[in-house]
């Protein structure tokens, strides 16, 4: 696919999709998938940049444009889960993923401290393993159906039901506490 | 839970530098330029790779026909130089294989049929 020729309306009425139009519909959603995963906006900044990196090398295999929402969700997810694995064997101490994480909502830079109600959810949103906050986030944030979570995650229909109702059973304890 | 989560909704306590994304834009296009350009590298490295294989292969089979010919030919010319001595029997000896020949019944009676 050629990034950056000129956008093509295709005999079914599809326009074929070019860089700019990606970055375009793509940048702010992704980057916000990326920052709920990994709270710090630095990390969230790198992420985005090697989520679009792997986009763009590898656009051809994509076959329709109705599967590229999907994709690029899964790329962008898979690559959150790179950076904190990566990140878990840095540290220095045994601290667990969450706890790293809850650390870096105390600490990091271009995070709202003052909105008390905010803080608290996401707080509740870290307890959660990694598998359970991806499917949290990706149904409760971005409204996605069960069908666009398993072919980002891989999971069942039904395991991914049990996992947002579970996830959200530990939301409701953690905020009652 | 759901009652919490209706007050507090979507947001979130993230926040991003001011103009971080009209920023981030540029560097995604530039980057999908140098993505671009490595594809397009890649692709004719590729086909030049392919094509020094083939003729590398092409000459490798040349090589090897033209050296098996040659070795052919050698080993021919090699029988041809090659000087046999002829061996001659003593007379005695070869008067003992005539009269073995003319006592042999199966030589002297199938060389009728």
């Amino acid at each position: 696919m050629e990034l950056f020729g000129k956008k093509r309306k295709k005999k079914n009425g599809t326009v074929s999709l070019n860089a700019e139009t990606i970055i375009k519909v793509f940048e702010k959603p992704i980057y916000w998938h990326i920052r709920r995963m990994v709270v710090s906006h630095e990390d969230a900044q790198d992420v985005l940049q090697e989520t679009f990196i792997r986009i763009f090398l590898s656009l051809d295999t994509i076959k329709n444009n109705e599967a590229l929402k999907v994709w690029i969700f899964k790329i962008a997810t898979n690559e959150c889960i790179r950076h904190l694995k990566k990140k878990r064997e840095q540290s220095l101490s045994d601290i667990s993923e969450s706890e790293l994480l809850a650390e870096r909502l105390e600490t990091s830079e271009y995070i709202n401290l003052e909105d008390a109600a905010g803080i608290r959810l996401q707080r509740a949103i870290l307890t959660l393993s990694q598998q359970e906050r991806i499917v949290f986030n990706l149904r409760y944030y971005n409204e996605m159906n069960y069908e666009d979570i398993q072919r980002i995650t891989g999971y069942s229909i039904n395991v991914l039901k049990v996992a947002y109702h579970h996830a959200k059973e530990k939301i409701k304890q953690e905020l009652l506490n | 839970m759901e009652n919490n989560l209706n007050n507090i909704g979507k947001r979130m306590p993230y926040y991003v530098p001011e103009g971080f994304f009209e920023h981030m834009h540029d560097q995604l296009l530039s980057t999908a330029k140098q993505s671009e350009d490595k594809r397009k590298f890649n692709f004719r490295y590729k086909w030049i790779a392919a094509a020094v294989i083939v003729l590398i292969a092409s000459i490798s089979f040349m090589v090897s026909q033209w050296t098996g010919k040659n070795k052919q030919e050698q080993a021919i010319a090699m029988i041809n130089e090659t000087e046999y001595p002829e061996t001659m029997l003593p007379d005695e000896e070869l008067d003992s294989w005539v009269e073995f020949t003319e006592e042999d019944i199966f030589i002297n009676n199938f060389s009728n049929y």
